[in-house]
């Protein structure tokens, strides 16, 4: 049986969302019809205004609704240390820690030769900017634990270094609360090179 | 259904769905295959670092006989590609070049064990440091040699009498390598030094080789022009790694 072609519509919308399969993408159709005009126009609503006045911070390229984020315009922050990541949603992961209390820079995206991302591809410019206008002590590369996110890493380093500023990588290795036994070489070998004194 | 077991490599990855990886191997047993890698993303996969391209590994594939897409059983890493990829920038801009290559020439489901033993040779040699441009222009000449698409260096394309030693005159039109009389060349001519490094090339196992740099710059562009004839498009982590080496430079 074929649905109403605006309900085939939303459905095929729906599934185009990241873990929404045919089934839940039904039920949230049906379960959209059964309420009221008001809910359907309040989702459709938020949906619809969440490009408007969206956009990438002036500074670091986070998601913002103002020109420059929250994290580069707080006064509590230093402007001494930079951490680099891929995503935006990576700020969050940091923030989560609560303990890094300098800027950020997000790339969109790492080196992906096999996916043709370049240079080019990437937001790094800027970070290159603020680096040479001075005033940075120290950029944490903190990229993926992968060997593309490895390679962004020593990509970037590259380009830093000569400004002056101290380069440094998160540590990779050992998952806590996980079991060494389980941990391949890759991840044992990583860890034990980022080793420290007690 | 017991699985597949073979040795792979591994040359592509790409997300699938929320917590999967599209997984493109180079196996002995199947040539290359297409792999479903369910929950391969976040931190708790079993596939740990097994998956990151070039990482030598011994997988378990199910799937019907004469299937597209294999799921992934175990992968237990071999060898990974990790160090190797380590050891700088250049290096790890070209093992990724060297597995799109791999992709680009490997047959699909098709065993070559020839294939899958060149790749593994080159990428160990890359691990224990050998000169990465003489490994790109050896995994080059070899899988195109392999495919049957490189020239005869001994012999005249268009009269087949043999070739006096000395440099090479390519032949657009014949494609190969020709002689005085066959002459003259209207592609670039490979000097002395260059036909001695294709023919140490040939004869010699990957960890033994080491390219002059004026024949790493005649080969590159001289492989580069055969490949893009072969494959009628360009190979993406070539574009790349040439565009980070300006940037950098
Ligand atoms: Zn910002
Ligand atoms: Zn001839």
């Amino acid at each position: 049986m074929d649905y109403p072609a605006p309900v085939q519509k939303l459905i095929d919308e729906l599934r185009r969302l990241p873990g929404i399969g045919p089934k839940s993408a039904q039920r949230i159709a049906f379960h959209l019809l059964r309420g009221t005009r008001e809910d359907a126009e309040r989702l459709g609503g938020s949906i619809s205004r969440l490009m408007d006045g969206i956009r990438l911070c002036r500074i670091c390229n986070a998601i913002t609704d103002a020109e420059t984020c929250a994290q580069c315009t707080d006064p509590g922050r230093s402007d001494r240390t930079i951490c680099v990541v891929e995503e935006p949603h990576d700020i969050l992961a940091v923030e989560r820690t609560r303990d890094f209390k300098g800027r950020y820079h997000v790339l969109h995206g790492a080196l992906s030769p096999l996916q043709g991302i370049g240079p080019d591809e990437l937001k790094a410019h800027g970070l290159i900017e603020r680096v040479r206008l001075g005033g940075v002590d120290e950029v944490i590369l903190a990229t993926s634990p992968t060997v593309e996110g490895e390679a962004t890493a020593a990509w970037l380093a590259r380009l830093l270094k000569p400004l002056g500023a101290r380069v440094t990588r998160i540590a990779m290795g050992v998952p806590v609360g996980s079991d060494l036994e389980w941990s391949d070489e890759v991840t044992i070998a990583k860890a034990l090179e980022g080793r420290r004194d007690y | 259904m017991p699985p597949i077991a073979s040795d792979a490599l591994v040359l592509k990855t790409s997300k699938l769905g929320e917590t999967s990886k599209l997984v493109i191997l180079l196996t002995r047993e199947r040539g290359k295959v297409r792999a479903v890698a369910k929950g391969a993303r976040g931190t708790r996969s079993r596939y740990q670092s097994a998956l990151e391209p070039l990482s030598e590994v011994r997988v378990g594939l199910y799937g019907r006989q004469g299937t597209e897409l294999f799921r992934l059983g175990q992968c237990d890493l071999v060898r990974s590609a990790f160090p190797a990829g380590g050891r700088g920038l250049e290096t790890s801009l070209t093992l990724s070049y060297f597995a799109e290559l791999l992709d680009a020439f490997a047959q699909e489901g098709e065993a070559e064990d020839a294939v899958y033993r060149l790749a593994i040779a080159v990428v160990r040699a890359a691990e224990e440091g050998r000169d990465i441009v003489a490994l790109a222009r050896y995994l080059e000449a070899w899988l195109l040699r392999l495919a049957g698409l490189y020239p005869q260096l001994d012999r005249c394309a268009a009269c087949g009498n043999a070739l006096p030693s000395g440099p090479l005159a390519y032949h657009h039109v014949t494609h190969g390598f020709v002689c005085a009389s066959c002459g003259p060349a209207s592609g670039p001519v490979l000097q002395k030094p260059v036909r001695e490094f294709l023919r140490e090339v040939f004869a010699t196992a990957p960890s033994a080789v080491t390219t002059p740099p004026e024949a790493a710059r005649v080969l590159e562009s001289f492989h580069q022009n055969l490949i893009r004839r072969h494959l009628e498009r360009d190979l993406r982590s070539y574009r790349v790694m040439h565009d980070v080496a300006r940037g950098t430079a």
